[in-house]
């Protein structure tokens, strides 16, 4: 906690004096205690005691009241005399720049913490900006704020000492990661198509928790969320997430995991920074999401995991997502699958209409070819032996007419042989005539069957075409369409909860020239163009100071 | 351990699966097959979509919290699922 209204600075002689000379004076007479005489404590005197034996009817009241105002000011002197110039060393954090331009923040070594404070005017002075994290050598007075019954030590310099021990612990650990290839690109894996159970590893009384599964359900995700709880900071904590991770890596029905905290000091982020929590990580057989913290807080876990989200809501945007897309690639997939038969099926019928060589009827004809080959055959022999047996009844008339020639007259056998042959030749021609009409009966018989097999063919492939895709298409389309009657449903939402909307109200919006909005003074340098958006127009502006804070 | 196979080649096939649908599609869309060959694609792409389908239905919206104690959650999992 800091002090939000300090007094303005008591402008007392003391002060004036140069600070060495302050510090030579007092620095090592404040380990004497100054003794003020204070009422409001029971004071015993020591005459007393004998009193007891021999007691008044009515013992006067020697303990008055103070006020506790008058306490508080007394402290406050106190530590003035006691403390006027102190010289401390610590590690800062949790660092606050105040509107007034005064600069709040807390020194703190391994067993304590001192509130300290900058005046505005003192700001530019300093050898080094207060800053998270930097191990400094302090030196100035420690006063009272009256009105909350605090102390705070109020900074005249401020050197740097180092990094602060954290800090060096972690850009070594960092530095030991990157050497081993954990940071690379190429070991990241990808998100996963599917997602149907996600692995959460946050704390079950976050709100982090609440904001990922509202983040799910509002996109329509219907994902299985398994939540590994854990603690996420303090003593101990570093374990129990990389604990928490490889509970659910051990899983086979995990398809991704999300590391979650919310944002807090780099302290409270600190566990993240812990080489277990990065091992457990890169140990992980699913794909790991990390997000801790603020976008703007960057931990070692961001680093080892295959994918950063600025923070644990975008976390589960991008598994709404991966199911979005999931859904909408099978869904398109499946009635591009229909259109494309259909196209193809349109096709063959022009190609069976004009009966081409299409493998079909090429199969057809080349069976009827191989039936009428043998039909043909069976043909030949029947016309071969049919001419065989006509032949040989000739010859046999013939022979029986020669040897009646001999005995009747000339001109009867010439006509009765005319007629024989005629005779034989016309049941020839009869019989050949029969086997033709067979044959070309039989050839229109195959050629048809073939048409009509084809045919039934399609229109049964059609059928099925058709039941099958009405099948797919019945089971995806509401799915589809109530995930993007949602989807409109929260733009709509979205559109009414406009940020811009708050413009009107005479809040202003600072972005840089590319739109992007500035949220800390460090996000800019000095020089850097501004814009300034306003409810009505905007204004085109250049950095000439920064106030940072954390 | 089969069981963790199994399901592991169940998570792996969906993008296979979808992949493949996709290709399917754009060699139908292509129409320079034959019969036979569109058909046995078309069947194979049927079986692909309703493969994704089904494991885009299994999916449902819930929320477990497992306990710490890994050994004890997983025996609990090993006999829940079955029943299940």
């Amino acid at each position: 906690m800091t002090i939000r209204r300090p007094p303005p600075p008591p402008k007392r002689a003391g002060l004036e004096k140069p600070l060495r000379e302050r510090l030579q004076s007092t620095l090592f007479e404040a380990a004497a205690p100054v003794l003020l005489p204070v009422a409001g404590f029971a004071q015993t005197q020591p005459d007393e005691a004998p009193a007891r034996l021999t007691p008044s009817p009515r013992p006067e009241p020697r303990i008055t009241p103070i006020s506790i105002t008058e306490l508080t000011d007394r402290i406050g002197r106190s530590l003035a005399l006691g403390f006027s110039a102190v010289c401390v060393m610590g590690e800062i954090s949790k660092v606050n720049l105040a509107a007034n331009g005064h600069t709040y923040f807390t020194l703190k070594d391994a067993g304590s913490t001192l509130e300290a404070l900058v005046w505005a005017d003192n700001r530019d002075s300093l050898a080094v900006k207060p800053k998270l994290g930097l191990r400094v050598v302090a030196t100035g007075a420690v006063r009272v704020y009256a009105p909350q019954g605090r102390y705070a030590l109020h900074i005249d310099t401020l050197d740097l000492v180092g990094l602060g021990d954290l800090q060096r612990a972690l850009e070594a650990l960092k530095a030991r990661l990157q050497a081993e290839g954990l940071f690379a690109t190429e070991r990241k894996r990808a998100l996963p198509t599917l997602v149907r159970t996600v692995g959460m590893v946050t704390s079950p009384t976050g709100a982090v928790r609440q904001d990922i599964e509202q983040t799910l359900s509002r996109g329509g995700a219907r994902v299985r969320v398994l939540l590994s709880p854990t603690r996420v900071q303090g003593e101990g904590a570093a374990g129990e997430i990389a604990a928490a991770i490889r509970l659910l890596g051990e899983r086979d029905d995990v398809d991704v995991i999300i590391v979650a905290r919310g944002g807090g000091s780099i302290e409270d982020l600190w566990s993240f920074n812990e080489e277990t929590v990065a091992r457990a990580i890169v140990a992980c057989k699913a794909p790991v999401i990390s997000a801790v913290g603020h976008e703007t807080d960057f931990t070692v876990s961001d680093f080892v995991a295959d994918v950063r989200a600025a923070t644990p809501s975008v976390a589960a945007g991008m598994v709404v997502d991966i199911q979005r897309r999931a859904f909408e690639r099978t869904a398109t997939a499946t009635l591009a699958l229909g259109r494309a038969i259909g196209l193809n099926r349109e096709n063959w019928r022009l190609r069976l209409d004009a009966v081409s060589g299409h493998r079909v009827i090429e199969r057809e004809r080349t069976r009827l070819e191989r039936l009428r080959g043998r039909f043909e055959a069976t043909f030949v022999r029947a016309r071969v032996a049919s001419d065989r047996r006509h032949a040989e009844r000739r010859f046999h008339f013939r022979d029986l007419l020669t040897r009646c020639e001999a005995q009747a007259p000339k001109e009867t056998f010439a006509r009765a042989r005319a007629r024989v042959d005629r005779a034989v030749m016309s049941m020839r021609a009869r019989v050949a005539s029969h086997l033709d009409q067979k044959r070309a009966r039989a050839v229109r018989a195959f050629e048809s069957k073939a048409l009509r097999d084809a045919d039934a063919r399609l229109a049964s492939i059609s059928r099925r075409f058709r039941d099958d895709l009405q099948r797919l298409v019945r089971g995806i389309r509401p799915a589809v369409d109530e995930r993007r009657a949602r989807f409109n449903g929260e733009v709509a939402k979205l559109d009414a909860l406009s940020p811009l909307a708050v413009l009107s109200r005479g809040y202003a919006l600072a972005t840089t020239p590319e739109g992007r909005i500035l949220m800390r003074a460090h996000h800019v340098k000095i020089g850097d163009p501004v814009v300034i958006r306003l409810s009505e127009g905007r204004l085109l502006a250049t950095v000439t100071d920064l106030e940072e804070e954390a | 351990m089969t069981n963790v196979a199994a399901t592991e080649q169940n998570r792996e096939s969906f993008e296979t699966a979808l992949s493949r649908l996709e290709t399917i599609v754009g060699s139908l869309e292509k129409g320079d097959l034959s019969l036979e060959d569109s058909l046995k694609l078309y069947e194979e792409g049927i079986s692909r979509a309703r493969f994704c389908q089904e494991r885009l239905e299994e999916a449902e919206a819930k929320i477990e919290v497992l306990s710490q104690d890994a050994r004890r959650v997983l025996d609990r999992t090993a006999k829940a699922e079955p029943s299940r």
